[in-house]
């Protein structure tokens, strides 16, 4: 097994070491507090670390470092970024045992409380009590969580055997306990496919996964090799209407749903069931953010950031799923480690003002990172990330500038799970940037700014 | 003759498609790299795939992630898993200790994915 830096053995800081540090004031300071040691927060600790700043504090609410990806068993992570296929847990130990090796600060079993504009955390622990920290800047990386049963508004009991993907995976890989025998799985995002195919493996009969929308929010090669693989079968605009059951659940009424999204009278059928796994998207967990009157994007559910991932209070950054939610993690990890750099920037020259521009989603467009370019001498180019709300075929991705395109870029399928990148020259941008999506690609270049006008007049209304 | 695979390779997922004549491949369409064919061609005679499951551990209350550290066929998937129910690994685990040696004669070994913990600290 290869690391990009190799420990030493037993380097691994246990509790215990991490605990008995110069932190024992209260309140205390410190240049770097990241909330969060997840994927994002590993990267961004150590690439700031790597960019000159010692003085860095990881808050963690779960015992160890490592996030949602302790329990992720599965493969097919840092295929982009170690050019090999690890699972989520070997991911995240190359990760810690970085932190480890930096010598790293982190205070595991700590819940963030809040955090104010002028940069005061309070936190607290079973160890410390609550703490209160003074810091230079802060990186916000405390990911998502799952959408649940209420955000849904299924009619029926609340019997037992009800659990969103994530807590089932919980349960399965870090707890040891099987969640169910026989189970329907609502949703077809990744968590759920991943663990349909973990659900047979562990002996269990996965009677069905139900997708509301015609296509799945998940990547195709998890229909593929979670669902195709093992002959699971999976039933498009078709949701769960019901659930029977008092103590534990006994089963689920199905029904195809029509154009707008109505049951259809006549299609309802009851799968017998005792467990019903909901995997219907995620959400950036931003309570934090929220209560420090940090700017958020309704569109993303996370900050508002400039291409410097610095939210509109400065000294203050984001990254990660908190951000937006991300397909790959070794997207998260790239996105970190530049926030960290940022954020290792902004403690050592304090904050710099630039004037900004701002990118806007034309039709069809939703969520975009960053919102806000600032207009720097840096020769940097910038990147800019979005998903959009439907799906396109044969399309035609055009950046555009002051009625000029700056860039095309076609696409055979664009579809809301798959995350859209584009990277921009910098020297070129200079004023608002619009991006539109075309379906069926004109072949006639000639009539690019004819259209262009039309779409920019739509978002300008 | 034509038949359709997803490369699983990436999340891209491309849509290959092959035209083939009894058990020869002749042409391959829809992908964007050169991993596509050869997965394709793998794909094609015997679908391979990394194993990635739960152990026990003795001594612990909690599974640990394995993996096999090379693809094994798609039919042997179940009953590898089958036999790995049987098996159990003695604390401490570390990332990469080999649990498996050549697991139902597939050429695999079933390694550790991540370290074991030693209490229950929840």
């Amino acid at each position: 097994m290869e690391y990009t830096n190799l420990p030493p053995p037993n380097a691994r800081a246990s509790d215990e070491i991490s605990q008995t540090n110069q932190y024992e004031t209260n309140p205390r300071a410190a240049d770097l507090v990241i909330i969060g040691g997840g994927c994002a927060g590993m990267a961004a600790a150590i690439s700031a670390r790597k960019n000159g700043i010692d003085d860095i504090l990881i808050l963690e609410r779960e015992h160890s470092l490592g996030g949602v990806l302790r329990q992720c068993i599965h493969n097919g992570f840092g295929i982009h970024r170690f050019r090999s296929d690890l699972t989520g847990t070997e991911y995240a130990l190359r990760f810690s045992e970085e932190v480890d090796c930096l010598n790293i600060l982190y205070y595991t079993n700590t819940s963030v409380l809040s955090i104010t504009k002028n940069h005061t955390i309070t936190a607290v622990s079973p160890h410390y009590g609550v703490i209160v920290i003074h810091a230079k800047a802060i990186i916000l990386a405390m990911g998502c969580r799952e959408r649940s049963r209420g955000a849904l508004s299924i009619p029926g009991t609340r019997p037992a055997g009800i659990f969103s993907a994530g807590t089932a995976q919980r349960y399965m890989n870090l707890e040891g306990y099987k969640v169910g025998r026989k189970i329907v799985i609502l949703g077809s995002g990744d968590i759920g496919l991943i663990m349909a195919r973990e659900f047979v493996m562990e002996g269990c009969e996965v009677k069905a996964v139900v997708e509301i929308m015609p296509y799945s929010s998940g990547l195709i090669r998890n229909i593929q090799q979670c669902l195709t693989d093992f002959d699971i079968p999976i039933h498009y605009r078709t949701t769960v209407t019901r659930i029977e059951g008092t103590d534990r659940i006994t089963g689920v009424w199905l029904s195809q749903i029509d154009t707008a999204n109505r049951p259809i009278a006549g299609t309802e059928r009851l799968i017998a069931c005792d467990t019903l796994v909901l995997s219907v998207g995620l959400i950036p967990e931003n309570e934090l953010g929220i209560a420090a009157g940090i700017e958020l994007s309704s569109d993303t559910g996370g900050a508002v950031v400039d291409d410097s991932y610095q939210t509109d209070v400065p000294g203050i950054f984001a990254c990660g799923n908190v951000l937006h939610v991300h397909d790959l993690v070794d997207y998260v990890s790239t996105e970190s480690e530049a926030a960290g750099i940022s954020a290792a920037k902004y403690i050592q020259n304090g904050f710099e003002s630039y004037p900004v521009i701002h990118v806007i989603a034309g039709l069809g467009v939703g969520g975009i990172i960053p919102q806000n370019i600032r207009l720097t001498k840096m020769s940097d180019p910038v990147t800019l990330q979005f998903r959009t709300k439907q799906r396109f075929k044969d399309a035609r991705i055009q950046i555009s500038s002051n009625v000029q395109p700056l860039l095309v870029s076609d696409r055979k399928i664009i579809t809301p799970g798959e995350m859209c990148e584009i990277t921009l020259d910098r020297a070129k941008i200079n004023s608002d940037i619009y991006i539109d999506i075309f379906e069926n690609k004109r072949t006639d270049e000639n009539n690019a700014p004819s259209n262009y006008k039309f779409s920019a007049e739509v978002i300008v209304s | 003759m034509i038949k359709d695979f997803v490369c699983i390779n990436c999340p891209l997922g491309c849509q290959l498609t092959i035209n083939y004549d009894g058990e020869k491949i002749l042409a391959v369409a829809g992908n964007a790299c050169p991993r596509g064919i050869a997965y394709v061609k793998q794909e094609f005679i015997c679908p391979l795939r990394v194993l990635t499951t739960l152990i026990r551990v003795k001594g612990t209350d909690r599974p640990i992630g394995v993996r096999s550290d090379k693809p094994i066929p798609l039919q042997k998937l179940l009953i590898c898993k089958d036999y790995l129910n049987h098996v159990e690994a003695i604390a401490p685990v570390q990332c990469g200790d080999i649990l498996v040696k050549n697991i139902c004669s597939t050429g695999a070994n079933i390694v550790a994915a991540s370290n074991s913990e030693s209490k229950t600290l929840y």
